[in-house]
């Protein structure tokens, strides 16, 4: 674990030494606390909008995540630097922990920020009161958990794919793909349901959860040595 | 010490390395020739536990690759034709960074060690990315003498390297051996070869087709000779012919012929050959051995491989 944490690390500087990646990040915080504001004229604003914003501001930064994911194998293979990472003394699990470390430890700060951004901004724009009673803590929690999970099986699923594609711009269209996923996946959230309950976020965390289970195992199965030395 | 013993390595229904055997001796050099393709590159990742046998195994410092991939690999350290870096670190980070995936407990003095004895003391704590390639391909050979393995594969490590820096690789390698490494050079680079290797493996289309002694290999075969000889071309190929002796062939330069000859036996051949020529009143200027450089002998014994 140790050794994974290492590379977690590793990976971390090396996303956020990228002025596109810090751009991206507070994008991805504003947008949420941005579009509440603007929609907080009367009829606007009812309690399932300020719920699916904080659903928004919660997933949303999880898109960080797919980028990131991208390019943790397919960038270090073309430029050939996970040679040397393979003949270092390092299982494959530590390699893929710390490789989704790398991805899930930032996005997932990023989603507190800007769920933590977005409560406060909600309070001052409609009140303590009103908030308190929309966003309570477990409620917050509850949407953390559930970006957590989000990005967790996000990172994996194309962490996956991103092992088995020769380059990082192909690895980086397909991240599209599922980043064009996502906003359908929110939108369409936000078309169907009227009323976001409790038990709707429950649901989703335990789907999410679910898909958690099969990526990574996917992971652990289509990810060791012999196919990514194959691959090089 | 490295010990491959008959290892086969297999990509789908592709045979990379067949029923490959050789052994480095600590304080060896050994280069592994061959083309592109060859089968350098699998041999290499599978010393260096990275890729698992098809068949047979791998000892390394007395470990095999197939049951201790892991403290294999702790023991080796490899370096490849691109130094693939992270650009974006510093040198000192970088290389704390690999000594501690290596489990280096105090990584800084041997860090400095390394910096100092490869001249990049003063760069240390500049960024990769701005490195020279020479530069960068040094800071590779850090990275892999980090640990202080005592197995070390160089897998082309002086490509688009310029003549200077390639002369001082040379001599990093050369110390390494002196400090009781094996090293295994893995290169199509045959004047590098017959520099500093103390044997060769020459390797084609995935099979191992020769193997010995660096002076061995560029004498292997018929000895050859060559004479210079004046006197004209139909006595000189009568002479020899009656010593028993086939021509391979005469070429004309200014003043005399040079004749050249193989024999498997140059004591009794040579004293014919000699004598025969003289007796046909032919003066003779100079008798020496061919010795063939190891390019030549590469060259034949890969012809010879393929025929």
């Amino acid at each position: 674990m140790k050794k994974a944490l290492l590379l977690a690390r590793r990976e971390i500087v090396e996303q956020y030494t990228d002025r596109g990646a810090i751009f991206r990040a507070f994008f991805f915080v504003a947008l949420p606390v941005g579009i509440i504001t603007l929609n907080r004229g009367a009829g606007r604003s009812s309690d399932v909008v300020i719920l699916i914003f904080a659903l928004q501001a919660a997933l949303l930064p999880a898109a960080t995540a797919i980028n990131a994911a991208a390019g943790s194998f397919a960038a270090e293979k073309e430029a050939q630097t996970l040679v040397p990472l393979l003949a270092a003394p390092i299982r494959d699990i530590d390699i893929v922990a710390g490789k989704l470390l790398g991805v899930l430890l930032p996005a997932a700060g990023l989603s507190l920020v800007s769920l933590v951004a977005y409560r406060v901004t909600a309070a001052v724009i409609f009140g303590e009161e009103r908030i308190a009673r929309l966003l309570a803590a477990l409620t917050l929690v509850g949407l953390f958990a559930l970006s957590v999970f989000f990005i967790l099986t996000v990172g994996a699923w194309v962490m996956v794919v991103s092992a088995r594609v020769g380059s990082q711009r192909t690895a980086q269209q397909i991240a599209g793909f599922f980043l064009a996923g996502m906003i359908v996946l929110l939108s369409a959230i936000g078309g169907a349901f009227q009323n976001v309950s409790s038990e709707l976020v429950l649901g989703l965390t335990i789907a999410i959860f679910v898909s958690d289970l099969a990526a990574l195992e996917l992971a652990r199965r289509f990810w060791n040595r012999e196919e990514a030395v194959a691959r090089l | 010490m490295i010990e491959v013993h008959d290892v086969t390595r297999r990509f789908g229904s592709f045979t990379a390395l067949s029923h490959a055997s050789f052994v480095v001796q600590s304080g060896e050099i050994v280069a592994l020739l061959g083309p592109n393709g060859a089968g350098k590159t699998t041999a290499s990742r599978i010393i260096a536990g990275i890729l698992r046998p098809t068949e047979g195994d791998a000892i390394v410092d007395g470990l095999s690759v197939r049951t201790s991939a892991d403290q294999v690999r702790a023991r080796c350290g490899l370096v490849t034709d691109s130094p693939a870096l992270y650009e974006r670190m510093t040198l000192r980070s970088y290389l704390t960074y690999f000594a501690r995936l290596y489990d280096v407990t105090d990584p800084a003095p041997r860090i400095a060690d390394l910096v100092e004895l490869l001249g990049l003391s003063a760069v240390l704590d500049k960024k990769l990315a701005a490195f020279s390639r020479g530069m960068k391909q040094k800071a590779a050979i850090a990275r892999a003498l980090v640990h202080e393995p005592p197995v070390l594969l160089l897998d082309e490590p002086a490509t688009a390297l310029d003549p200077e820096m390639t002369q001082t690789l040379r001599e990093l390698i050369v110390s390494l051996r002196a400090q009781h490494r094996a090293i295994l050079l893995c290169t199509h680079d045959l004047d590098e070869a017959q520099r500093i290797s103390d044997r060769v493996v020459i390797v084609d289309r995935s099979t191992i087709v020769r193997e010995g002694a660096t002076a061995e290999l560029r004498s292997a075969g018929h000895p050859s000779f060559r004479a210079e000889v004046v006197a004209d071309e139909g006595t000189i190929r009568g002479a020899l012919l009656s010593a028993g002796v086939t021509v391979e062939s005469i070429s004309a330069v200014t003043g005399w012929l040079e004749v050249r000859w193989s024999t498997p036996d140059p004591a009794e051949a040579n004293t014919r050959a000699l004598r025969a020529l003289l007796d046909a009143g032919a003066r003779v200027i100079s008798l020496n051995a061919e010795t063939r450089s190891l390019e030549e002998a590469y060259l034949a014994i890969i012809k010879e491989s393929r025929a």
